[in-house]
This record gives structure tokens, C-alpha cells and sequence, in this order.
């Protein structure tokens, strides 16, 4: 079976087990878009307050939010291992991993599927046809959201590749995704310039949602080059990152468990 | 009070995790504290508001959520593998003993993120919007507002014998205190609706109590605030303890999810 064959079904083995109780899929996601629509009035009353900021409007934030919750949903739904990289290399359970004959990473990427990414997907998809003019800017919103989702997994990725040097810090790699995330779902105006920088760098939430954004309000050839580029980059960076410190990973003690 | 000083011992070996939550706290105050700069200052006038308080009172909001962090987490995990049981022969319940060590997590980080986030403040808008004599009122209702937020998170992880899961109530709840407690726009901004329907629950007197004394430190507002939430406290705890008989009446009954 080659590589893509094989990820798609693991993809596809994990959506069949997180569906296996539908009632269960379906509130969970169901309460996840309504988590969605309940933060975006805050949002709402903001720019009510606000009005209108450096040509930035509720339907702007709309589509940033929509984008990230798409970007985020594809994520848990079909990359959730990201998730749980650093607990394994903490508690032995790489090893699992390591005695396959695939890509440990792709593995740990594929082995986990949350069902409340099913009401991310949907919600962000909602908030974007609601404020996009246009079924072609609708489908580009989408199709950046997809290249967000790299930048997603291979950040958490990154992040998560942290307890390789510094053994035991699993909460501090959470809080700092989340970081990444709050970054990520909001819009970057009028930030100093080294918050700029960390935002396109080391926590590179600016491609995620805000350069999206900014290429639907004036579409540019450079900037959906520097997207892609990133959807490119990042990904190699983390698996490098990964690969350099399973060099420091040291179990050994579950390579026969089977999962 | 052992259990209380145990949380305290527990966040403080965590200190990595605090540092993480100060970074966390620190770019959300930054990244709303830029927002709210490139409001014209007359859309804030027509609100009777000004930059300083606004990024003050969100300072102050955000340090709730922040210090009761995620517990309904180690409830939800406790339940869901077969934890809470042990503690039905104990002498405390289980739900008091998750309170109180709870308490002392939240102390803890209210200790630590408190100072940092009004350093933090201060810098952005080289203002303090309190006097000394506010400070004693404004920790009472700091405390009060965790209190009550960590009771409904208590009473959300315990839904998980029924559920099976509190993530996802969890996950709304959270946003309605929100939105309905006023975390990022005061309540008096608010659409008339909404500011009503927010003054009908909870929410208020968690995150905007104490922080609308940015807005306004009178005292006679200090004291209408520590009424309500007290009146909120009460009636919280009450519901609290309603659940916890429930919880451990199925608990009897039927075992964990």
C-alpha cells in the first residue's frame, strides 16, 4: 500500500470509530459550533463599540474566524495525533510508533479523530458564506483554510517537540498551542513589530488566519505564494524538529504493545 | 484547609505551566489592548469610555478564567476512570475535597498572574485606575469571581456521570460567561437585551464585578457589587451542593460512566 493510500485509511478508519456512535458525533459537534456562534458575538458587540478598524469589519473578523475553525476542525478531525506527540515521547509511547514500518509521525498525526471537528468545520464554513460575496472567494476562503491546517499540525508538531530537551514540560507545550491558537483567531492590527515578527516565525499564527484574510480583501500573487510557502515550510521544519529529537528519545520498554 | 494549601504546593511545582499561562494572559491583554487603541477616542466617548479603562477592566476580566484555568477537566478524567468512588467511604466528599484543592489552584494562580497582568496593564496604559483603598474590595471580588466561576466548573465535571463527557457543556458555558459576564465590552455597552438578559445570570458577577471597578471605583458601586456576589456565591454553592448529592446518589446507584 503506498504512503497516501495508507494515510487516507487511517483517516478513514478513525472517522468510521469516532462515528461509531452517531447520537455522540453529532452533539459533539453540534455543541461545538454553538461554542463557535457564542464567542463570535463577542466579536459582535466589539466592532458595535468599534465600528470599523484600518478598514476591518465584523465580516472580515467573520471570515478569519470561519477560516481558523475550518483549519482547526480538519485538524482534530483528521490530524488529532498532533495533539498527543509530547505525552508519548513522555510516557514511553513513541515506542508503539517506532517498531512500524511507516513514518512514525505520520502515524501519531493519524491516530487520533475528534468528533467536535465535525461542528468546527461546519460552523467556519457557515461564518464564511456568510460573510464571503461570492461561491469563488467562498471555495478560496476554504482552500486557504486547508493550507492553515498545515500550519496548524506541524506548529502543534513543533510545539509539542519541545519535551524532547526539556522532558516533563507537557502542560507548558499546551499553553503555548493555545497561544498559537488565540494568535491564530484573531486580527493582527496594529500589533508592535517584534509581535509581528513572532507571528509570521516561531508562532507563525499570522498564516493561518490573518494573511488568509488579507489575500481575500486584495487578492495578490505574492501573498498566496508566501501562504503556500508556509503550508510547505513548516511542515518540513516539525518533521525535522521531530526527527532530530527522536534522537533524544531514550524507552524502549512498550515496542511490542500493540494499538 | 489541608486541602487548600495542597493546591497552592501543587500549581507552585508547576511552575512551568504558570509561565505559560503569564505568556498566554499577556499576549491576549497585548493583542486587545492594540485593538482597542485603534478605536477612535469618539466612539468610546459617545460610550462614555477611554482606552486606559477599557484595557484595565479587560486586564481584570481575563484574570478570572485565567486563575480557575480548566478544572473541570480532572473531575471529567477522575469520573470517567473510575476515581470518584474511593471517596464515598471518606469522611469528605469527593466534591468538597475537588473544591478545595481546586481553590487553592486558583489562589495560587490568581497570586501569580494578579500582579503580573496589572504590571502588564500599567505599562500599556501607564495609568492605575484604583486607589489603595480599592485594592482590599477588588481582591474579595477577584476571589468571589473565581469562586463562582469554579463552582459552575465544579458542577460541569461532575456532569460527566450522566453525559459521559463535560467537554463539550464545558465549552458552552465558558463562552456564555463570556459574552453574558462581559469579557471583552463592559455590560453597560451592551444592547439593551443583551445587557438584561447578562444582569438574569451568574455571569456578571464573575468577570465584570470586579473588573468594572476600572470603570467606576465609587464605593457605593464596591458595595453593590460585593452584594450581588454574594447573592450569587449563595445560590451557586447551593446548586453546587444539589449536584453533588445527585452525583452521589447515581454514584450508589449505578457506578461511574
Amino acid at each position: 500500500m503506498d504512503r497516501f493510500r495508507w494515510m487516507s485509511a487511517l483517516a478513514y478508519a478513525n472517522l468510521r470509530s469516532a462515528a461509531s456512535t452517531p447520537w455522540r458525533f453529532i452533539a459533539l459537534a453540534g455543541f461545538m459550533a454553538a461554542n463557535n456562534f457564542i464567542w463570535f458575538v463577542l466579536w459582535w458587540l466589539f466592532f458595535g463599540v468599534a465600528g470599523d478598524i484600518r478598514g476591518w469589519t465584523l465580516s472580515d473578523v467573520a471570515t478569519l474566524y470561519g477560516i481558523v475553525a475550518v483549519a482547526f476542525g480538519l485538524y482534530t478531525t483528521f490530524f488529532g495525533g498532533a495533539r498527543i506527540v509530547a505525552q508519548l515521547a513522555v510516557d514511553g509511547g513513541l515506542d508503539v510508533y517506532l517498531g512500524r514500518p511507516r513514518s512514525p509521525l505520520l502515524g501519531i498525526l493519524f491516530s487520533r479523530c475528534d468528533p467536535t471537528g465535525a461542528g468546527d468545520i461546519l460552523s467556519g464554513a457557515a461564518l464564511i458564506a456568510w460573510a464571503t460575496p461570492d461561491p469563488a472567494t467562498f471555495a478560496l476562503a476554504l482552500m486557504l483554510a486547508a493550507l492553515g491546517t498545515s500550519v496548524i499540525v506541524s506548529t502543534y508538531v513543533a510545539i509539542n517537540c519541545l519535551v524532547f530537551w526539556c522532558a516533563g514540560r507537557a502542560s507548558f507545550c499546551d499553553q503555548l498551542f493555545e497561544c498559537f491558537l488565540i494568535l491564530s483567531s484573531m486580527p493582527h492590527l496594529g500589533l508592535p513589530v517584534p509581535a509581528k515578527v513572532l507571528v509570521y516565525t516561531v508562532l507563525p499564527a499570522a498564516f493561518v488566519g490573518y494573511v488568509p484574510v488579507e489575500l481575500l480583501r486584495s487578492f495578490s500573487y505574492g501573498e498566496l505564494g508566501a501562504m503556500a510557502g508556509a503550508a510547505l515550510v513548516f511542515p518540513l521544519l516539525a518533521s525535522g524538529l521531530f526527527r532530530v529529537g527522536l534522537r533524544r528519545y531514550s524507552s524502549g520498554n512498550r515496542m511490542l504493545e500493540m494499538r | 484547609m489541608s486541602c487548600v494549601r495542597l493546591g497552592l504546593r501543587e500549581t507552585w511545582s508547576e511552575r512551568p505551566a504558570i509561565a505559560g499561562s503569564i505568556l498566554t494572559y499577556a499576549l491576549l491583554l497585548g493583542v486587545w489592548a492594540s485593538l482597542w487603541k485603534l478605536v477612535p477616542d469618539a466612539a468610546l466617548a459617545r460610550l462614555s469610555l477611554r482606552y486606559e479603562q477599557l484595557v484595565w477592566y479587560f486586564a481584570l476580566t481575563e484574570l478570572v478564567p485565567f486563575s480557575v484555568g480548566h478544572c473541570y477537566r480532572q473531575i471529567e478524567s477522575e469520573i470517567q476512570a473510575g476515581g470518584a468512588t474511593p471517596y464515598l467511604v471518606r469522611p469528605i466528599g469527593y466534591t468538597a475535597l475537588c473544591g478545595m484543592l481546586e481553590l487553592g489552584h486558583t489562589a495560587a494562580k490568581l497570586a501569580f498572574i494578579g500582579p503580573a497582568g496589572c504590571a502588564l496593564a500599567f505599562l500599556l496604559t501607564g495609568t492605575v485606575p484604583l486607589g489603595a483603598a480599592q485594592v482590599p474590595p477588588l481582591a474579595v471580588l477577584l476571589v468571589g469571581g473565581a469562586s463562582i466561576y469554579l463552582g459552575v466548573q465544579i458542577m460541569i465535571g461532575l456532569s460527566t456521570a450522566w453525559f459521559g463527557t463535560a467537554r463539550p457543556l464545558f465549552f458552552i458555558v465558558q463562552k456564555l460567561v463570556f459574552v453574558l459576564g462581559g469579557l471583552i465590552v463592559p455590560l453597560s455597552a451592551y444592547p439593551g437585551v443583551l445587557e438584561r438578559v447578562a444582569w438574569l445570570t451568574p455571569f456578571p458577577a464573575t468577570l465584570y464585578a470586579p473588573a468594572s471597578l476600572a470603570l467606576e471605583p465609587g464605593f457605593a458601586h464596591v458595595g453593590g457589587m460585593l452584594v450581588l456576589q454574594a447573592f450569587w456565591l449563595a445560590l451557586v454553592l447551593a446548586a453546587l451542593a444539589g449536584v453533588a448529592g445527585a452525583f452521589e446518589r447515581r454514584l450508589m446507584a449505578n457506578g461511574e460512566a
